[in-house]
């Protein structure tokens, strides 16, 4: 991606937020690009929801400045940014229809700009398409299901056609099935349409699976921002490796590092090669972080071995298996294996197995 | 639709508990039925009664059917009764003044009430109580006193007078005393809580993230507050604009203290006729009748107009 070309449509600019003696965010800066799927992506209460307020405009800075287009936007109040929101209970207003629902935003922006009547109407339909409701414009929000009304939460943001649209937890009041195909369908309009989406999520699956790029805050700050790939094989910190998927945390310190290839010493002793941030120095003491998908199994005098452990127990997950193993210093070690039929693994609880891990898999972190 | 669950479960506990338990629910509702029996029905009843009876001329009624009262409500027929009917526009006027006090008391107490309601639900959970109990302290002094203390209060050299003349606002005393401004003063002063109460229930309920989706649509605050808040929160509205209207038309405190002879109201008519030697009970049974049927039918337009927005 050559992101330097891009245009930048959300600029934060050091943005800090107190509520009296609480910090909700301390220092934040970061870009979103135009057209781009953006996600903030933290635990409740890192700051994630308090920032696309800001950006809507339902929260003011304490200090710093948030820009749009290269335009401040931090004076602005929420009805007059060119922003749209999906709220988490989508709020729709109760008392009006599907349709009203969605032309509210057309409404008031007709009083402002040459918005004619059929224009609203066109539009109102063409987003009830959109979204699939076009049946249900007469119906109030009441008689709609959750899924519905999120789609209408969707279709009545996005009829004002805003340069930014955020989206507040938009899937965490549906069920699994729902969640996992709305994904989908956010992630084709927001291809279809163009308009940047900036949303904000706890759950890391959605995260990885619909965004272009991903912050991952904790809080009251961005811990580390990246397309997702790179987040989950890259983590730059502790946090960051241990909130997005499973990793294995062993102990250890640094004993060389050289431009990011070293090696460390863990708690019992074995020395192996990892990657480690170059600006790590040596004999510092830190973390080795390895995903558990990258482990793999073989016989405890295995030359290739540099881990073993004993077996716990197996942890059958569908089309993957679990395996919880322990090392001599009595750390957990969770193995991932795929349930193909070469797999059959044959290896019970309380067998004594070596462990292979590459050295790229091995991520070595001072904090 | 939503009635169904919670019929549903009792009527399944009731069979659970069997038949033993019906006379003894009967039993229990005795109260109850008692209580509108005899304070409600029996009265209204009883005053349907004497309003067709014939007036004793010292008080009270002979049993003797007659529509007298009536026909003395809404026809003049001269002093001896042997002219031809003409429309009586004596009571018609009390009533239609009545009516706009009433109105104008109710318009009133929402255009003060609405905003203190929505100050005071939008303060935060620690401060709410203290602001409700504001509201409602002066409601613990009884309504005669109150409106005794509005008089002595807002007469030519009370205290209001005197200290705008102090302050050199004005150079001669307001005149206000047996004057309508003094009777809204009077009305609005009892029943502003009916007003301020029901409406911040139902602002207290609404969800302010509905008028944050409004501003983040483009609506300015006031288009949020017509076309977003409003809707919401008009059970309150209504239910306070009932409360304050249907006393505010039967006052009779207000009217007689602060607002003299000119400014008659029913209640004061209605009150007169069962006072002393001078009354006609029938005719005073008939003006409640007539001011009860009026009550209704307001409320019965509310209750329709209820059920079509439950409908929809």
């Amino acid at each position: 991606m050559n992101q330097n070309n891009q245009q930048i449509a959300i600029d934060l600019n050091r943005i800090s937020k107190n509520y009296g003696e609480v910090t909700a965010l301390h220092n934040v800066s970061g870009s979103i690009y135009d057209n781009e799927f953006f996600t903030l992506l933290g635990p409740s209460g890192c700051g994630k929801t308090t920032l696309l307020r800001i950006i809507a405009g339902f929260e003011t800075v304490t200090a710093g400045d948030v820009l749009l287009y290269g335009e401040s936007i931090a004076e602005l109040p929420a009805n007059k940014r060119p922003v749209n929101t999906v709220f988490q209970q989508y709020s729709l207003f109760p008392h009006m229809t599907v349709a009203e629902n969605v032309s509210f935003g057309l409404q008031m922006q007709a009083r402002n700009r040459t918005r004619d009547r059929s224009f609203i109407k066109q539009r109102t339909a063409q987003m009830l398409e959109l979204v699939q409701l076009e049946s249900f414009a007469k119906r109030k929000p009441a008689q709609l299901s959750g899924g519905q009304q999120q789609r209408v939460a969707l279709a009545r943001a996005l009829a004002p056609e805003p340069r930014v649209l955020l989206l507040d937890e938009p899937l965490s009041a549906l069920d699994l099935k729902l969640r996992q195909s709305m994904r989908v369908e956010l992630k084709q309009i927001q291809q279809q349409t163009g308009i940047t989406f900036v949303f904000v999520t706890h759950d890391q699956e959605e995260a990885l699976t619909m965004s272009d790029r991903i912050a991952v805050m904790s809080e009251g700050q961005v811990q580390q921002t990246g397309d997702a790939h790179s987040i989950y094989t890259n983590p730059s910190n502790l946090f960051v490796a241990d909130f997005i998927g499973e990793t294995n945390k062993l102990d250890g310190v640094l004993l060389e590092n050289n431009m990011g290839n070293g090696t460390c010493r863990l708690k019992d002793g074995t020395v192996l090669s990892c990657t480690a941030r170059s600006d790590i120095a040596t004999d510092a003491n830190g973390t080795l972080c390895i995903r558990p998908e990258r482990l793999a199994i073989t016989s405890v005098d295995d030359p290739a071995a540099v881990l073993s452990g004993a077996i716990e127990r197996f942890h059958f997950l569908g089309t993957d298996t679990q395996v919880v193993a322990r090392t001599s210093t009595s750390e957990e070690l969770l193995v991932r294996v795929q349930n193909t039929a070469a797999n059959q693994l044959g290896l019970q609880a309380g067998d004594r197995v070596g462990l292979v891990v590459d050295a790229a898999s091995a991520t070595f972190l001072d904090q | 639709m939503a009635g169904l669950t919670p019929t549903t479960s009792t009527g399944t506990s009731a069979t659970l508990s069997g038949s033993a338990f019906d006379p003894l629910r009967k039993r229990l509702l005795f109260p109850a039925w008692f209580v509108i029996g005899f304070f409600l029905v029996l009265p209204v009843l009883l005053m349907l009664v004497y309003s067709f009876l014939t007036k004793e001329f010292r008080g009270g009624v002979v049993w003797e059917f007659s529509t007298a009262s009536y026909d003395q409500f809404f026809f003049d027929r001269g002093l001896f009764g042997d002219e031809p009917a003409k429309i009586e526009w004596t009571y018609i006027t009390i009533f239609w003044r009545s009516i706009v006090q009433a109105l104008i008391a109710t318009v009133i107490c929402l255009l003060i009430g609405f905003p203190t309601a929505y100050f005071i639900a939008t303060r935060p959970d620690s401060t709410r109580n203290l602001w409700l109990f504001l509201v409602t302290v002066p409601y613990w002094v009884n309504l005669l006193i109150r409106t005794v203390s509005m008089k002595f209060l807002i007469r030519d050299n009370g205290p209001m007078n005197e200290w705008l003349m102090m302050v050199g606002l004005i150079d001669s005393p307001i005149h206000l005393i047996n004057t309508n401004i003094a009777v809204q003063l009077g009305l609005f002063y009892s029943y502003l809580p009916f007003m301020v109460l029901p409406v911040y229930a139902s602002v207290e309920r609404f969800n302010f993230s509905l008028a944050e989706a409004a501003a983040d649509l483009y609506a300015s605050r006031w288009t949020t507050l017509r076309r977003v808040i409003l809707p919401a929160v008009k059970p309150g509205i209504i239910a306070g604009c009932i409360l304050v209207f249907v006393p505010s038309l039967g006052a009779f405190l207000a009217p007689d203290l602060l607002g003299g002879a000119k400014n008659f109201m029913i209640g004061s008519l209605i009150e007169e006729q069962f006072k002393g030697s001078a009354g006609n009970w029938p005719f005073g049974a008939a003006c409640s009748m007539i001011l009860l049927s009026m009550v209704l039918l307001v409320l019965m337009v509310y209750a329709r107009s209820q059920a079509r927005a439950g409908a929809q």
